[in-house]
């Protein structure tokens, strides 16, 4: 049974060959059928182009979030003194600069974030999964050059709304939709005595879990 | 029979190449080193939308393969400079001149890095300085030499780099900067790039 099964089977495939073997030359497409295959090409090489742009983000392993997350080592902030620390851990970085990273998540409880620098120059951005900038600020618009920041999710904004916390004045409050976000700090110091005092204040700089809000 | 062959070789052979010239195409656009979205002063290119909700996909994906992250708003904007004022590429092996005025920034540091963004290797060379470590001209302006050897006045150091004629860049980072809104940057200044001589 299996045998004549296989024989039919051959059959029919020698059978196409010689089909194959047996027509004619066949006349070229008609310039319609050629044009319409193009067309169709075009289309559908569009349709890659964007979906392959729009995804590029997303499944780029090495994009400046991925980067940050890797490097960003320690609970709290991770200090990147050296320019060739900061050079491997993201491009781009400015080498006059004592860089710190911090991941932030914001889901079960707000997130405060610290600073005492007060003689130079420094910003803060925190950044989204997709690297947009959900925040940024220097030490002209934070207090004193001091920063006091609380990173709070929706949910946790509105409660804050309901019942303000008298704890939370000349806090400067952010609001993400993001649950995790990642807190990149930059401190201008371009001497190496600088770079030690920056050391210092990310040392002594806070990036941890708020405790959750009371009830008034 | 032979229709039953051929239409499916067809449509696989469409197939393919729609993949192979959409996929190609995005690659070659994500490889481009310039934003779409660009501000040009001269040789200085600088990317405000860059980090914004508002930067097109093609940024998104050129960024997301370079992994860096772009400076808020809130803190700054960095301007590139790949090639001198007359549109060679600058190289490593050759003295330039930074020469004019500077935008309104309340601190500015401008550096020369390999063309991929990594810091040069020049030993206890500078390759940055900041606007406040500076002397000014007479008119207030800036008077840089980007070299690979020693020269009078504020001079980077470009002998780091890989081979001796590697192309290399300048980054101006401007911090707490009005530049950012494209109508200022529009209209601010940026210094002269000029090659003096190639060693």
């Amino acid at each position: 049974m299996f045998v004549s099964a296989y024989r039919s089977a051959l059959e029919s495939a020698l059978g196409s060959a010689l089909d194959r073997v047996i027509v004619p030359v066949r006349k070229m497409p008609a310039a319609g059928t050629l044009s319409a295959g193009l067309l169709a090409i075009l289309l559908l090489a569009g349709i890659i182009h964007i979906v392959t742009i729009l995804l590029v983000p997303h499944y780029s392993g090495a994009d400046g979030w991925s980067r940050a997350a890797t490097a960003a080592v320690k609970e709290g902030w991770t200090p990147l003194v050296s320019p060739d620390a900061s050079q491997a851990a993201l491009p781009g970085l400015d080498p006059l600069f004592v860089h710190g990273l911090c991941k932030v998540a914001i889901r079960d409880a707000p997130a405060i974030l610290s600073l005492e620098a007060a003689n130079k120059f420094w910003s803060l951005a925190l950044y989204n999964r997709s690297g947009t900038v959900v925040f940024s600020l220097n030490d002209r618009t934070a207090v004193d050059g001091a920063l006091e920041m609380l990173v709070v999710n929706a949910l946790d904004a509105e409660r804050l709304k309901e019942s303000p916390q008298a704890d939370l004045e000349g806090m400067i409050i952010v609001e993400s939709a993001n649950a995790d976000l990642i807190a990149v700090l930059h401190l201008y110091a371009p001497e190496p005595a600088d770079r030690l005092e920056a050391q210092t204040q990310i040392a002594a700089a806070q990036c941890a879990p708020a405790p959750a809000f009371t009830e008034n | 029979m032979t229709l039953a062959i051929r239409l499916p070789l067809t449509l696989l052979g469409l197939v393919a190449a729609g993949f192979g010239i959409g996929m190609g195409s995005a690659w070659y656009m994500t490889q481009s080193i310039q934003p779409l979205d660009a501000i040009e002063l001269g040789s200085w290119v600088a990317s405000p939308n860059a980090g914004t909700p508002d930067a097109d996909p093609y940024s998104r994906a050129r960024l997301a393969r370079t992994g860096e992250l772009p400076l808020g708003s809130g803190e700054g904007l960095a301007l590139v400079a790949r090639t001198d004022s007359s549109g060679r590429g600058l190289q490593s092996d050759c003295i330039y001149r930074v020469l004019g005025q500077t935008p309104q920034a309340r601190l500015w540091t401008l550096s020369v890095e390999a063309a991929d963004g990594r810091a040069l290797a020049s030993g206890d060379n500078i390759t940055a300085v900041g606007s406040d470590g500076l002397f000014r001209q007479g008119d207030g302006g800036l008077n840089v030499i980007v070299a690979p050897t020693p020269q009078a006045g504020i001079w980077l150091a470009s002998n780091g780099a890989e081979r001796s004629d590697s192309p290399i860049r300048l980054v101006a980072r401007l911090y707490d900067t009005p530049a950012r809104t494209v109508t200022a940057l529009t209209n601010f200044v940026m210094p002269t790039i000029s090659r003096e001589r190639c060693l």
